[in-house]
């Protein structure tokens, strides 16, 4: 879970945003408490929390929570900021995949919930990659890992001069029209 | 493998191109640049415009370098309208160049400087410097820059339209734009171009092994040693000159000598020894007939003879016959005329039977009208008696018509005269009346001065009108040109007067010319009245004239009619007649019935005169007319019965003579077939001598008198029959040699054409190899680049697809190492194949991803139009993010191009960038987001009405 935190600080720190809270043991309205880290910028604030113990009930639960949260959070900053407008991005981050099928039923439901903010749920997947916590990069406001190379311009292929003369007559003229000529070539 | 430098275009004009029928400037410096604006108004145009300028083409629309202006210039642009152009100011790293191109013209400078480059390949050189191997040939290098400048920096609506269209027949379209945005498509193109070139090869190469299959037969049939041409042609030569020895032998005369050809000579040999075949086998039949009918000659001509003689007696028989018949047929018409008489006579007498009531009626009758005529009382009626008492009996026909026509004559000429007499009686009153109506002479004098007053009045009012007819066409005229050209003047051009107002002059011209026609109108009306008047005193006239003569007519009507009766009266006195006028009527009525009833017994008379013809009427006419039908009526019936028993005979009669007129016309016909089938049987004699004679004169030319002719002529034919096989074995033995030469000749051609289609499919063999090792090295190239491009993108490749990929399906997606374009997207245990298993959409979220992952990789300016087109609400929000993430982002220096025609989706987008902060670009500060809204329409203009800066200004 430390991992995912960071690789979100990381990403983070590339499009401008800065980690502003780190709220342990929020208790929301229901008495329930969760812990909050938020990164903000001029334009974007992401809230991520984690679940220590995932069934469908303490993840809607917790996104609750969250949401409530961050929807005065958000009217907060942006009262303070000359009403300019702040995206906000929430963040669930699981232990493990989604076990049950209860629980995959969860996650599309509350990521395509369009209220106030995006909502992202992110699992340890250890299967696709080195990186466990790769699919935090889902959160479409963090910015995105390097390219391996330098932007390289792909060339040809390593040909001989026969191979280059065919080429070269090829784009002379259609392949049905010098297949007839190599009839006539002596 | 050369770095690459970033390609900014960082302003665009654009003229008379494409949409943009006039002239329009666009700033895309701004790290992300949305031209929105409704469907129609030139967005494509723009992007099509970057395209042009920067590779020289337009992928999409198939416009390629030169002679493009056609295709891409403005419709709707005025010929005035500048030439088609498209300029920009690009940044190349830190240097800045001025690029313009033209229809078929292109030009690069260092900005403001002097012109650096024009050529295509220098250009495309500049813009894409690694996309082409040095040692490339220049049209290679241009097609790879042109590929990789395009694949690389434009995305157009068309190939996302693509991507998402299920039809399978696109999937070679999608797989090219897939090596687009990896930057392979030139290698794919070329591979596939080889592919095509191979299956030409292959197909060519199977054609010349099939030739060659037909050819070894013949190839292997040549025995080179054992056949000497020489020797064989000299055989071909001696059997067909001595075939033509003997063949000329036969015949005795000279042939031609052949020439050195030998199939010539053979043939003409051949042709020869036909020739004598035909005549010899037409001899030989005719000779044969001829031995047939040897034997049967003197059969057949006394068979003849005498088929001659049977034939006289029988036409004599006919003839014979034929005469007999012209005799019957006489006494046949005798009997039936005989036999129509006695049938006309028996009718007769029935019909005068039928008669004798009507005529004893007719006779009562005629003895009551003498009574009354005669007006005395007869004591018996007998026939004389009456006959007596009417003088006109004794009258023939003629003479009796002539009375009765002269005393009718009479009648009328007293009718008339007293018609006129009644006249004459009535002409006194008619002429006093007359008289009392005579006009005076005052009267007449009056009416006379009256007409000729009227006369003279006509004759003055048509001078008047003639006069105003011409007055009035001349005013017309005089007005029409008035008006034309009194514009200013206000005097009459008529009389000079100067009416001091234009108007009021007008207004006197039109009266002028109005009033006049309406006079002349009043004039004709009065012309009309008065010859009406005129015509009525004329009348009155003539009327009271022809009284006048009226009264001299009557009276001289008058005395005529007198002079006629006095005349007629001196005239009845002079024969002695009464005159008065019933007494003279009475008389003549009295004639002429006497007259009738002499005719009716005239009739009568002949009745019984008709009927005394078959009875003996002695006491005539002192006969009783009550006994008259008793004494006739029996003699009659005897007649009667007499004539049917004349018919009866005369039937029996005729039908005898029929049946022998029947019976000689059989004998007739029968002789005449007999003569028939003789002179058949005389002609088919004839015609077989006649063929045994031809057939003869075939074989000799003297007549054929006896049978030995027939046998030499049987020998000579054997013989001759024996050199003709002779010489056909000769020929025979000729062309079996000629042929063996041929066959020969044909082996000797076979093979050099067997040299020859393996030497072709050496060559193509030679160039299939080539051809496989291309597209094998390029395949293997495609292949290398593409995961060489794949590993390189793939960090950002990944997370970008799964950002747009809102509604989360597959975890992540993984390339296959066997073939780089086949993708499959993991969802959990499941491999989902981008061909068959990714949604339409799922298709161009990858599409956006690899363009985009590539533009963060190279920097530059990227044109994108309509790539929001097909996503959903929530990839869309992703989209945006990820591309203020490109904006934002340290590492990237990128100018994005989008078009849309959403203004909420600008809206939308305006809002994400609201609180981005503004760049520092070439020394400039510059807005994260600008908006450019372009306006109107090919035909009334396109313009960029607005270009609004969004962003955070520090």
């Amino acid at each position: 879970m430390k991992k995912a935190y960071e690789l979100i600080r990381t990403y983070s720190q590339s499009v401008g945003l800065t980690e502003v809270l780190n709220l342990s043991s929020h208790q929301g309205r229901n008495g329930n408490s969760i812990d909050v880290r938020v990164w903000q910028g001029p334009y974007a604030c992401i809230a991520a929390t984690h679940l220590n113990e995932v069934n469908p009930d303490s993840l809607i639960r917790t996104w609750e929570i969250l949401q409530s949260w961050l929807d005065e959070w958000l009217d907060k900053q942006e009262s303070s900021n000359l009403e300019a407008l702040m995206d906000g991005y929430l963040v669930l981050l699981l232990p493990d995949p989604p076990g049950t099928q209860e629980i995959e039923s969860a996650v599309p439901y509350i990521e395509q919930n369009s209220q106030t903010c995006r909502k992202t749920v992110i699992w340890r997947e250890d299967r696709l990659s080195d990186e466990p916590w790769m699919s935090v990069l889902r959160i479409t406001s963090l910015g995105l890992p390097a390219s391996a190379g330098d932007g390289a311009i792909v060339s040809g292929a390593h040909l001989s001069r026969d191979q280059e003369d065919l080429l070269a007559a090829l784009d002379e003229l259609t392949p049905s029209a010098l297949a007839k000529r190599a009839l006539e070539d002596k | 493998m050369a770095p690459s430098t970033p390609l900014f275009v960082r302003s665009l004009t654009i003229e008379c191109f494409r949409g943009i029928p006039g002239s329009i400037s666009l700033d895309l410096a701004a790290p992300l640049t949305i031209l929105y604006a409704p469907n129609g108004t030139g967005k494509s145009s723009v992007c099509d415009a970057a395209e042009w300028l920067v590779t020289g083409q337009v992928d999409r629309l198939g416009v390629q370098s030169r002679g493009s202006e056609e295709t891409l210039r403005c419709l709707f642009a005025n010929r005035d309208s500048p030439e088609m152009s498209v300029r920009g100011e690009v940044w190349l790293g830190q240097t800045q160049y001025s690029l313009e191109r033209r229809a078929d013209e292109w030009m690069a400078c260092l900005n403001g400087e002097d012109e650096l480059v024009r050529r295509d390949s220098d250009i495309l050189g500049l813009l894409a410097s690694g996309a082409a191997d040095p040692d490339d040939h220049h049209k290679t290098s241009i097609a790879k820059r042109q590929a990789w400048l395009r694949g690389t920096r434009f995305l157009s609506s068309e190939s996302l339209a693509i991507l998402v269209d299920p039809d399978p027949a696109t999937l070679a379209i999608r797989e090219r734009l897939f090596a687009d945005l990896l930057g392979v498509r030139h290698l794919l193109d070329r591979e596939q171009k080889c592919s095509k070139y191979l299956d030409e090869l292959h197909r060519e190469s199977r054609r010349t092994k099939d030739s060659i299959d037909t050819i070894q037969p013949y190839e292997s049939d040549t025995d080179e040693a054992a056949f000497d041409q020489e020797a064989t042609r000299r055989q071909v030569e001696e059997a067909s000159r001595s075939a033509f020895k003997l063949l000329e032998g036969t015949d005795g005369s000279e042939s031609q000598v052949p020439g050195e050809d030998l199939n010539e000579l053979a043939l003409q040999a051949k042709t020869l020894l036909s020739s004598r075949n035909a005549k010899h086998a037409a001899r030989s039949e005719a000779c044969k007939k001829v031995e047939l009918g040897w034997s049967k000659l003197e059969d057949l001509r006394s068979s003849m003879g005498e088929h001659q003689k049977r034939i006289t007696p029988l036409e004599e028989r006919i003839e014979e016959l034929r005469e007999k018949d012209l005799g019957t047929q006489r006494t046949l018409r005798l009997q039936e005329r005989s036999r129509g008489k006695a049938i006309a006579e028996v009718q007769q007498l029935s019909q005068m039977a039928r008669k004798l009531p009507r005529l004893k009626k007719r006779l009562q009758d005629a003895a009551v009208e003498c009574e009354r005529l005669s007006g005395s009382r007869f004591e018996s009626y007998l026939m004389s008696d009456l006959l007596a008492s009417v003088p006109e009996a004794s009258l023939n026909g003629s003479a009796r018509a002539q009375v009765f026509r002269e005393v009718s004559g009479f009648r009328d000429g007293l009718d008339r005269h007293l018609r006129e007499k009644a006249e004459l009686d009535e002409m006194p009153k008619r002429i006093a009346v007359l008289k009392k109506h005579l006009p005076t002479r005052s009267r007449l004098a009056a009416l006379q001065k009256s007409v000729a007053d009227r006369g003279k009045q006509i004759a003055k009012i048509r001078g008047t009108i003639d006069l105003s007819s011409d007055v009035i066409q001349k005013l017309q005229r005089a007005a029409r040109d008035a008006l034309k050209l009194l514009e200013s003047s206000t005097q009459c051009p008529v009389c000079q007067h100067d009416w001091k107002s234009r108007s009021l002059l007008m207004e006197q011209v039109r009266q002028a010319s109005r009033s006049m026609p309406r006079d002349w109108f009043a004039l004709q009306k009065q012309l009309e009245d008065t010859e009406a008047v005129a015509r009525r005193e004329r009348y009155d006239l003539e009327r009271e004239r022809n009284r006048k003569e009226g009264v001299t007519r009557a009276e001289n009507r008058q005395t005529t009619l007198q002079q006629r009766w006095d005349k007629y009266l001196r005239d009845l006195e002079e024969f002695g007649l009464d005159t008065r006028p019933s007494h003279i009527r009475s008389s003549i009525d009295a004639r002429l019935a006497s007259l009738r009833l002499a005719e009716r017994l005239a009739e009568i008379s002949s009745v019984v005169e008709e009927a005394s013809k078959y009875c003996e009427l002695v006491k005539w006419p002192q006969i009783l007319i009550e006994t008259i039908e008793d004494e006739l009526r029996e003699p009659l019936e005897n007649a009667r019965a007499e004539g049917d028993i004349r018919i009866q005979s005369l039937d029996s009669a005729l039908k005898e003579t029929r049946d022998q007129q029947k019976a000689r016309d059989a004998e007739i016909s029968d002789r005449e077939a007999e003569i028939e089938f003789l002179r058949k049987e005389w002609q088919r004699d004839q015609e077989a001598l006649r063929g045994y004679q031809d057939a003869w004169r075939l074989l000799a030319s003297e007549p054929l008198k006896h049978s030995r002719q027939v046998k030499a002529a049987v020998d000579s034919l054997s013989r001759e029959r024996t050199v003709l096989g002779n010489a056909e074995r000769l020929l025979d033995e000729a062309f079996r040699a000629l042929e063996s030469l041929k066959q020969r000749e044909k082996q000797r051609q076979a093979s050099s054409k067997a040299k020859e289609q393996w030497e072709r499919l050496r060559r193509l063999e030679k160039k299939i190899r080539v051809a496989e090792g291309t597209r094998d090295v390029l395949a293997q190239a495609r292949k290398a680049h593409t995961q060489d491009q794949l590993r390189t993108l793939w960090n950002s490749l990944v997370p970008l697809f799964s950002r747009i990929q809102a509604n989360r399906v597959m975890d992540q997606i993984e390339w296959s190492e066997q073939d780089p374009l086949q993708w499959m997207g993991v969802a959990g245990d499941v491999r989902l194949d981008p061909k068959n298993h990714f949604s339409q959409g799922q298709r161009q979220d990858l599409a956006l991803s690899l363009f985009l992952s590539r533009a963060r990789l190279l920097g530059g300016t990227f044109f994108l139009d309509e790539p929001l087109l097909y996503l959903d609400d929530l990839n869309r929000v992703g989209l945006f993010d990820i591309l203020r993430v490109l904006v934002v982002e340290d590492t990237s220096d990128l100018a994005m191009v989008l078009t849309t025609a959403s203004r909420a989706l600008v809206r939308h987008i305006a809002q994400k960038f609201a609180s981005v902060p503004w760049k520092t670009r070439w020394g400039e500060e510059t807005p994260p987001l600008r908006v450019i809204t372009l306006t109107g329409n090919p035909r009334v203009g396109v313009s960029a009405l607005q270009s609004e800066s969004v962003g955070l200004r520090k």
